[in-house]
């Protein structure tokens, strides 16, 4: 399945798409994300320390940092795809460390988290076009993460909402943006 | 809101109606059959949730399917036709839970049009479909149209669409107001000659009935409501069902069978109950309202001795004729803010190509919106152009440029009812109770293909004069899982073209009725809740007149 074809369901009222990383059964949810735990960021539930040192290289050039813009790393997507994996997307623990080693394979004997950003970039693009369905493995937990509901341990700071502009406030009036203000509501033209 | 303590059964109770599904056409039957002085059984497969445990979250809602029907648990298998063997795919999504789908909606409220109930005879027969006229007419339905918008609370305009249909009473409600997805849908509308009227919604724009109005936190579509200012039968007609005192809503009862006498009459259901216990309801009568896929998929799997091609399938039509709402879209970047975010996702909708003119070679036709309904992940997943970068730098600018300022044109068609197109039970694969699968078998008519790309260049044309910076297509596809689920019951006259009568009553089985979506004869142009719902207004009071005559046993 390629991605056009998941384009549309968001449109049409559901998603379960590639995103497949997140599924998980409805009560096993909120089973064992425990609120503290994002903050200890060196203690990782099921993932090794070499593992989140491959992971958190890989977010950083998916969403990288930039000044005065944090990227996924600085949004501690690790420790969100680390609460998943021991949670709610459990199921997915296999397939993303599988991922994981190959994305690591291809770097050679240094290891991926060792290498340049130059060269991370340059293995990043052979894996997603020699393994697209690992590298999506490893993609969907990032953007997730970056994203997500700031309890789920990852949008530190609400990092990835800030650089989107989405404001989590809930309630809103109109104006709501620049075309309904009176004026541009009256334009005839 | 308060937690009621409504009336309890027994199972060994027969009580007058047991209904299967708390969703768009169960919530209003057991509400208007209670109301009426039956007693009701509301036997639901998914949660009683409130709006408590409703959230802001993307994570629980859309990957999590804490609203929804779990595919890890709920299985589905696909094919194209029936020369293959079906694979395992997730192609159908419904609400599970009590409220069903119309607690996660997004409650677009179009009225079908006249033509819809009457094309077959308009414009004629089309090959390779089955298009057959409704036993009933636009007018016939009309007062139960109104029926829905008045106690469901539906906020619209009434006169605002020259196309829409004659109406009795105006919208209980005015409509939301207007967005800026709005204001370019009019500026383009008027640009082309198209006509952008207020988005019918079932969403309350001001108090009404106890609930309160919308806030506009734009977490309509996927999610449910925690103002309860989205009409979903949940808040609108469930609390009001079990307030007489007469209605049960049994929550985690997954029905599986429907059990019959040697009478050839329904004696009750048997269901598991959220220990995986099988439990017989007994009742005088059965209604159906458990959507276009669960509910021929129960009546197969009620296959007995004596119905031993399923309940209440003489005519070999249960399953048969599935029918979504086809549609295209087309994305859209603008130079200012947009915030499509904030606010209920349609405000405004253009019909002008509702019935198109028969010269084009086209059947069929279909409505348009403009609208924004991605939520940051799943903007950040799919919102971008299709040839936009996935990762990168480039990627992250583009998010950052993209969110607050784009748009997508939606189109929403007919889709033909063709035999094969079905719903089936799998020959292999189980759900996690041990019970058969669906399996859907469907392939686009050529005809609904050609209409798509009508109505993709038309989003275009829209976006265009509305002054789109950027415009995009998505390649135009049959997107799943399916969440409209038609045509699979359908009504009718003739007991050989037909699973139910008029009256939504089993030509097969004098005390089984089906509402839902399974009974459309043909699709409409999308937007199927506000029939579904009419159907079902109109269906339980035919049941209340049955049962006071004394037909129901």
């Amino acid at each position: 399945m390629h991605d056009s074809s998941l384009s549309r369901r968001r449109f049409i009222g559901v998603a379960s798409g590639v995103a497949v990383w997140f599924a998980a059964a409805p009560n096993d949810l909120f089973a064992d994300t425990g609120e503290g735990r994002a903050d200890s960021a060196q203690k990782y539930n099921v993932l090794t320390a070499a593992q989140a040192a491959i992971f958190d290289a890989f977010a950083a050039q998916v969403i990288p940092n930039e000044p005065g813009s944090p990227g996924a790393r600085e949004a501690k997507v690790t420790q969100f795809a680390d609460n998943g994996l021991a949670s709610f997307a459990k199921e997915q623990r296999p397939d993303f460390e599988k991922a994981l080693s190959a994305l690591n394979a291809l770097a050679g004997a240094t290891g991926f988290a060792s290498l340049t950003p130059a060269k991370q970039v340059d293995v990043m693009r052979d894996m997603e076009r020699t393994n697209r369905s690992a590298f999506e493995a490893l993609r969907a937990p990032v953007i997730a993460g970056m994203f997500a509901n700031p309890s789920y341990g990852g949008n530190a700071g609400k990092a990835g909402w800030k650089l989107i502009g989405f404001e989590d406030r809930f309630f809103w009036q109109a104006p709501f943006g620049y075309y309904d203000q009176p004026a541009e509501v009256k334009r005839r033209d | 809101m308060t937690d009621r303590v409504s009336v309890r059964y027994q199972p060994r109770d027969q009580v007058d109606f047991v209904i299967v599904g708390a969703g768009a056409a169960g919530g209003v039957v057991a509400r208007e059959l209670s109301r009426a002085g039956y007693r009701v059984v509301v036997l639901e497969q998914g949660p009683y949730l409130h709006e408590r445990d409703f959230h802001h979250d993307e994570i629980e809602v859309s990957q999590g399917h804490s609203l929804t029907n779990d595919p890890r648990v709920s299985p589905t298998t696909f094919r194209t036709t029936a020369l293959e063997t079906a694979e395992l795919r997730p192609v159908v999504s419904y609400g599970r839970m009590v409220g069903g789908g119309t607690v996660h909606f997004t409650a677009n409220y179009w009225r079908f049009h006249e033509i819809d109930f009457v094309e077959r005879s308009k414009k004629g027969a089309v090959a390779g479909a089955d298009r057959d006229d409704w036993p009933i007419t636009y007018a016939e339905l009309e007062p139960y149209y109104t029926k829905v918008e008045w106690e469901i609370g539906v906020s619209g305009l009434a006169g605002a669409s020259p196309f829409d249909p004659p109406r009795s009473k105006p919208y209980p409600l005015p409509p939301l107001p207007i967005k800026p997805t709005g204001v370019l849908a009019e500026r383009g509308a008027r640009k082309l000659g198209w006509t952008a009227f207020p988005a019918p919604m079932a969403i309350l724009s001001q108090p009404y009935r106890g609930r309160a109005a919308c806030v506009h936190c734009g977490f309509c579509e996927t999610f449910g409501c925690e103002m309860r200012a989205k009409s979903s039968t949940l808040v609108a007609m469930i609390p009001e069902a079990e307030a007489t005192g007469r209605c049960e809503i049994r929550p985690l009862s997954y029905v599986h069978k429907i059990e019959v006498n040697d009478a050839g009459r329904v004696t009750g259901v048997t269901y598991l109950d959220a220990k995986k216990r099988e439990v017989f309801q007994r009742a005088k009568a059965v209604v159906l309202c458990a959507n276009g896929a669960e509910t021929p998929r129960l009546l197969l799997m009620s296959a007995s001795k004596r119905f031993p091609d399923g309940l209440a399938n003489s005519s070999g039509w249960v399953g048969t004729h599935l029918m979504f709402n086809g549609g295209s879209i087309a994305g859209a970047r603008f130079d200012r803010e947009v915030n499509g975010y904030k606010g209920v996702v349609d405000s405004r909708v253009v019909h002008d190509f509702y019935e198109l003119d028969s010269k084009l070679g086209i059947d069929g036709g279909g409505g348009l919106d403009f609208r924004f309904d991605f939520p940051p992940i799943t903007y950040a997943m799919f919102g971008l152009p299709m040839d936009a970068p996935t990762w990168g730098i480039e990627y992250k600018h583009m998010l950052r440029d993209g969110f607050t300022r784009s748009l997508y044109s939606l189109t929403h068609t007919t889709s033909l009812p063709v035999a094969s197109n079905s719903i089936s039970l799998d020959p292999t694969v189980k759900d996690a109770w041990g019970l058969p699968a669906i399996r859907m078998t469907f392939s686009e008519h050529p005809n609904d293909m050609k209409l798509y790309q009508f109505m993709l260049d038309r989003a275009m044309q829209w976006l265009s004069a509305a002054g789109a910076t950027k415009l995009w297509p998505y390649p135009l596809d049959t997107y799943y899982p399916a969440v409209h689920l038609l045509g699979t019951c359908r009504m009718g006259n003739d007991p050989r073209r037909s699973v139910v009568d008029r009256y939504h009553r089993a030509h097969d089985v004098p005390n089984l009725f089906i509402v839902d979506g399974s009974s459309f004869v043909t699709s409409g142009r999308g937007q199927p809740t506000m029939t579904i719902q009419a159907l079902a207004f109109r269906a339980a009071e035919h049941m209340a007149r049955m049962a006071r005559r004394g037909e129901l046993g």
